[in-house]
């Protein structure tokens, strides 16, 4: 499905980027961030880029996520609009049962059963191009999967959260097709996909379906990738490097340092490390027992400062109560000793809500929203856990949500002066932005 | 001199009393017995002459100013008893053996911290003297904030020295200068503990120095001065050196709120703060105030893996639901098949032709017998016979009626020691012999109780 072309055409007067490329060891340090790193910090943070972009950057980008087994590819997503995407390499895809301690993300089974119907009646022929798909009923599909014995409310969250957020699909009301996470899935996935295309759900309603199918369909598009620069003949090293990344950028969380004994090696680590920071990520340990990826300090400040994968207000204000009730009361308490942000102390929504500010439709939307995030978790014994990504943050980042919470607990106090005075003084020393 | 924090220092003041004084009870929690000790050992040394004169036990102090409570309580003109007193420890929550409270009052009393109401012998009833409450409120105030708000009382005390209509300027000197004193050797004590200090203790010392409103009093302080003794060049000199040693204390909190903040953050140790003020910022903080966590975070969750052996097992769970329900097929009848049913109706129709046969031997072909010689002979034979019996008469198609006599036979010798004479009869047969037996019979067997 995809097709190499040379140089992605698109112009150079961007807002976002305006600088030349900067020497990839900048990005860690207390210095702006690498262009290219930051344009390929914004795909992980909103899985996809629209807008211009200097043409030097997107190469850069390419040229660094090569390293790491990624490629960039443009894909035209109607009115003449046009998003960039990652996608994996030929031959390059994770692999879902290679590290059992930090498996990659994957949906649930509703949520692929969701996705199974979606792609059943958005891609009729196999034969044809899936992307964008032919348009499908919303209702269409959720009658499809209930009929299927899979619980309604699930359905639903799956249909309008789940997918969405991951790009598989597109909803515009009650209308979908196939999103840019699906059109820049491997080709192998593709493949696969077509293999089992007689087993997918047809949707129940197909006349319905088949009605309001040409109404508003869109050409399909496939992506085109950026071709980056030839690299050299793959040397064991480069190998063992891009399974290292692809395992940590993929996994869920953390992933036990037994499972990866190769970054013992200080040649390896390094090497990890710096194809991590062109590509606008770091490598973290997680006590003495994990590694997991993160953004650089400089990149998250980057990132935050121009909204790309930022909070929203209410989605803070949930994150800051669920943090006080999960981490920061059980510790002062001297309950729980951990010195990550992880806890063993669910929060009911029940007690997120005793803030009486904050309602509950608000506080539920925001859960939602922190879930997909990465930054809260569902407790298997019920309730709200603090997410995989609080385990992402740097020591740095770390330190500033600590302080956060400091503020929070005494806003006149010291120590609330102090922080606030220091940031303000001094913006650039922990990445955050000046006040 | 402006304060180095800002606006802060602008809140009004009764407000952050009322936040400190709630934090005050969660400082005491918080601090331990040792660190309370020696608080108390200091604070005690000028006044005592032989070292281990100060309580062991903390709730011996706190036992003090609980007496002060009860006293206010105490409706009594004369004072109250030794016995009174203890009542009113009791209803204030003491949690002291009567032996200890008993010991402690005497200790009191010995010492004048209660004083008889009047002076006379065994007199028995006592007050409380003045300068004992003042005793117990300063130590207990010093435990909590170690001594912080004598900086403050102090500098109050300056102030009101200053604010006389004809203040006196010796008076004001030896304020400014206990004043100066006072912070030089709280900051003295701030650098050291920042230079050698453990991480909890400077905790500890940032929350009894964490205190608002100071810088500024020690501002208007010096204005006062000025004002009030303009050329005096030795009080000018006394204000502006409180004012150095203001700024000399400032940074030295600053400093031990450094290594906190520096600390603290890496470790993400949140002792800084008391669990009751986290649980009031969950529950009275603003949206606003909220939102101001978690600025600098960026979404960060992994893009999702199409698991395509995931999709084929969900594709094999889900299956559509049948809109008929329909019957499931009946299980093929077998002639090895058991059939309990039938078992049971075989096994009823085998105990019944057991019983017939029974009493068919009893009868011997004859139309009538006495069962009485067969019920004798033990009594598993006589309740069989008479069960047999029983059953076979209640039968309407069985040909069997059981005649039991009134007449009751007892032999103690005999196997069976009791029963009625008993006779069966057949009744499908020599029924001109058997009418008038039958029709004896007959309304039982209508009745259905036979």
């Amino acid at each position: 499905m995809s097709s190499q072309i040379g140089m992605v055409a698109m112009s150079s007067d961007s807002a976002f980027i305006h600088n030349d490329a900067q020497p990839a060891e900048a990005v860690g340090g207390s210095s702006e961030p690498d262009l290219g790193a930051l344009l390929l910090a914004r795909m992980r943070a909103g899985g996809y880029v629209e807008g211009s972009i200097a043409d030097a950057t997107v190469r850069e980008a390419a040229i660094a996520a090569a390293a790491a087994d990624r490629r960039l590819g443009e894909l035209a997503v109607g009115n003449g609009r046009t998003i960039l995407v990652r996608g994996w390499l030929d031959g390059a895809a994770p692999n879902p049962d290679l590290h059992p301690s930090g498996p990659p993300r994957t949906l649930s089974p509703v949520a692929n059963l969701v996705w199974s119907a979606c792609l059943g009646a958005a891609w009729p022929d196999p034969v044809a191009r899936p992307y964008p798909g032919r348009a499908f009923s919303r209702s269409a599909i959720i009658a499809t999967c209930v009929a299927l014995e899979a619980d309604r409310n699930t359905v639903v969250t799956a249909l309008t959260s789940t997918l969405p957020a991951a790009g598989l699909i597109t909803l515009n009301g009650d209308r979908g097709v196939l999103g840019p996470a699906a059109a820049a899935l491997p080709a192998t996935v593709w493949s696969q996909l077509g293999r089992i295309h007689e087993r997918l759900p047809r949707a129940m309603e197909a006349n319905r379906s088949s009605n309001a199918a040409p109404h508003g369909e869109r050409e399909s598009s496939t992506v085109r990738w950026v071709d980056a620069e030839a690299p050299g003949p793959r040397t064991e090293l480069d190998e063992t490097v891009r399974k290292i990344i692809c395992a940590l950028e993929t996994a869920e969380g953390p992933i036990r340092r037994a499972d990866l004994p190769m970054l013992a090696d200080p040649a390896i680590r390094t090497a990890v490390e710096v194809t991590l920071s062109r590509c606008g990520r770091t490598l973290i340990s997680v006590g003495s027992h994990s590694w997991v990826t993160g953004y650089p300090s400089a990149v998250a400040a980057a990132l935050a400062r121009d909204g790309f994968g930022a909070l929203q207000p209410t989605e803070r204000a949930v994150l800051a109560l669920l943090l006080l009730h999960t981490v920061a009361i059980p510790r002062a308490r001297g309950i729980h000793l951990d010195d990550t942000w992880s806890s063993k102390h669910p929060v009911q929504m029940a007690t997120l809500i005793a803030n009486r500010t904050i309602k509950r439709t608000v506080a539920e939307a925001a859960i939602r929203g922190l879930r997909r995030a990465g930054f809260v978790a569902n407790s298997k014994t019920g309730g709200y856990l603090p997410g995989p990504a609080m385990l992402r943050l740097t020591p740095t980042q770390r330190n500033l949500l600590w302080e956060d919470l400091i503020v929070l607990g005494r806003p006149n106090g010291y120590m609330a002066r102090r922080i606030r005075q220091r940031r303000t003084s001094e913006p650039d020393q922990k990445g955050q932005p000046p006040a | 001199m402006s304060d180095p924090f800002g606006a802060a220092d602008q809140q009004p003041e009764t407000d952050l009393h009322l936040a400190q004084s709630d934090l005050f009870d969660s400082y005491r929690e918080q601090l331990s017995v040792s660190e309370r000790r020696a608080t108390w050992k200091a604070f005690a040394a000028p006044l005592t002459s032989q070292g281990g004169a100060v309580v062991e036990n903390p709730d011996l102090v706190e036992m003090a100013v609980a007496v002060i409570g009860v006293f206010s309580e105490h409706h009594s003109e004369h004072g109250m008893t030794f016995a009174q007193i203890r009542e009113g420890l009791r209803a204030h929550g003491a949690d002291l053996s009567t032996s200890a409270i008993e010991t402690r009052l005497g200790h009191l009393h010995t010492e004048g911290f209660l004083e008889p109401y009047l002076p006379k012998l065994h007199q028995g009833r006592y007050v409380i003297r003045p300068a004992g409450l003042v005793g117990a409120l300063a130590a207990q105030r010093v435990a909590e904030h170690g001594g912080i708000d004598e900086m403050v009382l102090l500098l109050d005390r300056t102030q009101a020295a200053l604010q006389m209509s004809k203040p006196d300027p010796r008076r004001v000197l030896n304020h400014l200068h206990t004043c100066r004193f006072t912070l030089t050797v709280f900051a003295r004590d701030l650098q050291r503990c920042v230079a050698t200090g453990t991480s909890a203790e400077l905790i500890t010392l940032g929350r009894q120095h964490d205190h608002s409103g100071y810088t500024q009093k020690v501002v208007d302080l010096n204005s006062l001065v000025s004002l009030r003794f303009a050329g005096v060049y030795e009080l000018e000199d006394a204000g502006a050196a409180l004012i150095e040693a203001e700024q000399f204390y400032r940074a030295q909190v600053r400093a031990a709120i450094g290594k906190v903040l520096a600390h603290g953050g890496a470790s993400l140790n949140f002792d800084v703060l008391t669990p009751r003020e986290y649980e009031d910022a969950a529950i009275e903080s603003s949206p606003d105030l909220l939102a101001q966590v978690g600025t600098h975070l960026v979404a960060d969750a992994p893009e999702v893996v199409i698991d395509i052996t995931a999709m084929l097992k969900v594709l094999d769970d889900y299956r559509p639901r049948p809109k008929h329900r329909f019957r499931p097929p009946e299980p093929p009848r077998g002639a090895q098949d058991p059939d309990p049913i039938a078992a049971i109706e075989r096994a009823a129709a085998e105990t019944w032709r057991r019983r017939r046969l029974g009493l068919e031997a009893l009868l011997a072909g004859r139309a009538e017998a006495d069962l009485t010689s067969a019920m004798q002979t033990s009594w598993p034979a006589a309740i069989r016979v008479l069960t047999d019996a029983m059953a076979l008469d209640a039968d309407r198609s069985e040909p069997f009626v059981l005649d039991i006599d009134e007449t009751l036979l007892i032999d103690v010798e005999a196997p069976v020691t009791y029963l009625h004479p008993a006779r069966l009869i057949r009744t499908n047969i020599a029924l001109t012999e058997t009418g008038p037996m039958i029709e004896h019979v007959q309304p039982d067997r209508d009745g259905g109780d036979v």
